[in-house]
């Protein structure tokens, strides 16, 4: 296996995460990725169940669309016109549930009560959610960048789907890397004014912020068109 | 607890008629389909010249930072360096909105994924070749680099085109 290519995918990855165009999703995941101050394990294991998600998104177009089961120009236009679209009312709603503005209706307390005894795990899996739809989530660059120089790419090498793994690692890293480092250092500032459970709910509601300021964001620009 | 309870119920609001106004407009859409059919489009309102070059810069309703920046680069390196052969006709300089009615098959003809810089070639108003400059997206932090990309390839088409 050349290397070349390999480089290639993953330079191209890091090259779709760093434009202006992703800036606001980017920082969507970078708040939701970092909001456990006080677990870094848990930060660690977010980003790599967001680099998954991500990498499992391109890869599972990359196949429908080297099976030729989809054509480049209508997957890439759908959605680029779609998704973005319906992230902006996604994006407010979870953001008004991380704010406990309002909560998921419960059936039964039984029901209640298990969901709420497993909002850790939620938590992480929704790393996972979140990156594979941010990775759908096609605007201008990320879809000239994928569509046209990593999907001809992967055709070209053995084995296709190696490539669109690797750009989802790339498009993935700055991300992590950044929320790392925050989440270190929002630790280090908070143990060193012994208030890190505050410095937490503050980066939970930060976070929560993030989600409904970026999914208005989504909606005037993308819906209403306004921005 | 009031306070929080109203942001949550306007929120949810905005949400569900952010929906309803997408609904709409898709709808609308549908209908402006049918009813625009062979309305406006890109037109060739150029006398064509024996053999042309025609630069297309595409790309849509919505504008990015990047789309506005390939945009403007395109333009100057083209206006920068072909001064002569844009004044007699050779080549031309077309910006066109591909979701203006009349416009979508530009997506197929040239299998276009995002906003793109593509070069087309045509003989007798024959198109004879075409080449979409993908590496516009990679450069374009880049603007020497970016505008020699483009030189170059424009070059390479007016050659071919005048042999």
């Amino acid at each position: 296996m050349d290397a070349l290519p390999v480089v290639s995918a993953l330079w191209l990855g890091i090259l779709t995460s760093i434009g202006p165009c992703p800036l606001a999703s980017n920082i969507v995941a970078i708040s939701f990725l970092a909001r456990d101050v006080t677990q870094p394990r848990r930060v660690l294991i977010a980003g790599g169940l967001y680099t998954l998600g991500r990498a499992a998104a391109y890869t599972g177009l990359a196949a429908v669309i080297v099976a030729g089961l989809l054509s480049i120009p209508g997957a890439s236009g759908f959605l680029q016109k779609y998704f973005n679209k319906l992230l902006g009312p996604v994006l407010i709603v979870a953001g008004a549930l991380l704010l406990d503005l309002i909560s998921l209706p419960t059936y039964s307390s039984g029901l209640g009560e298990r969901i709420q005894s497993r909002a850790e795990q939620w938590g992480l899996a929704a790393a996972g959610i979140l990156g594979f739809v941010f990775a759908l989530s096609f605007c201008p660059v990320s879809a000239a960048l994928f569509f046209g120089s990593l999907i001809p790419l992967s055709v070209k090498q053995q084995p296709h789907l190696l490539y669109p793994i690797i750009y989802g690692v790339g498009t993935a890293l700055p991300v992590v890397i950044i929320a790392g480092a925050l989440a270190v250092g929002v630790r280090a500032v908070g143990e060193w004014i012994q208030k890190i459970g505050k410095v937490e709910s503050v980066v939970r509601a930060v976070t929560g912020v993030a989600f409904v300021v970026i999914g208005i964001y989504f909606v005037l620009a993308h819906i209403f068109e306004v921005l | 607890m009031k306070a929080k309870r109203i942001a949550g119920v306007a929120l949810l609001l905005f949400a569900t008629g952010s929906l309803v106004v997408l609904a709409a407009k898709e709808l609308r859409n549908t209908k402006g389909d049918v009813s625009l059919n062979g309305g406006q489009s890109e037109k060739d309102a150029s006398v064509h010249p024996e053999r042309e070059v025609v630069a297309y810069y595409f790309h849509t309703s919505f504008r990015c930072p990047s789309c506005v920046t390939i945009e403007r680069l395109s333009g100057e390196a083209i206006e920068e360096n072909f001064e002569s052969a844009l004044s007699d006709g050779r080549l031309s300089l077309r910006v066109v909105n591909v979701e203006e009615p009349g416009n979508e098959h530009f997506v197929q003809d040239y299998q276009l994924v995002s906003k793109s810089l593509v070069l087309v070639e045509r003989v007798n108003g024959s198109e004879t070749r075409h080449k979409n400059l993908q590496r516009v997206w990679e450069l374009l932090r880049q603007p020497d680099e970016f505008k020699s990309y483009v030189r170059k390839a424009v070059a390479t088409f007016l050659e071919g085109a005048g042999a």
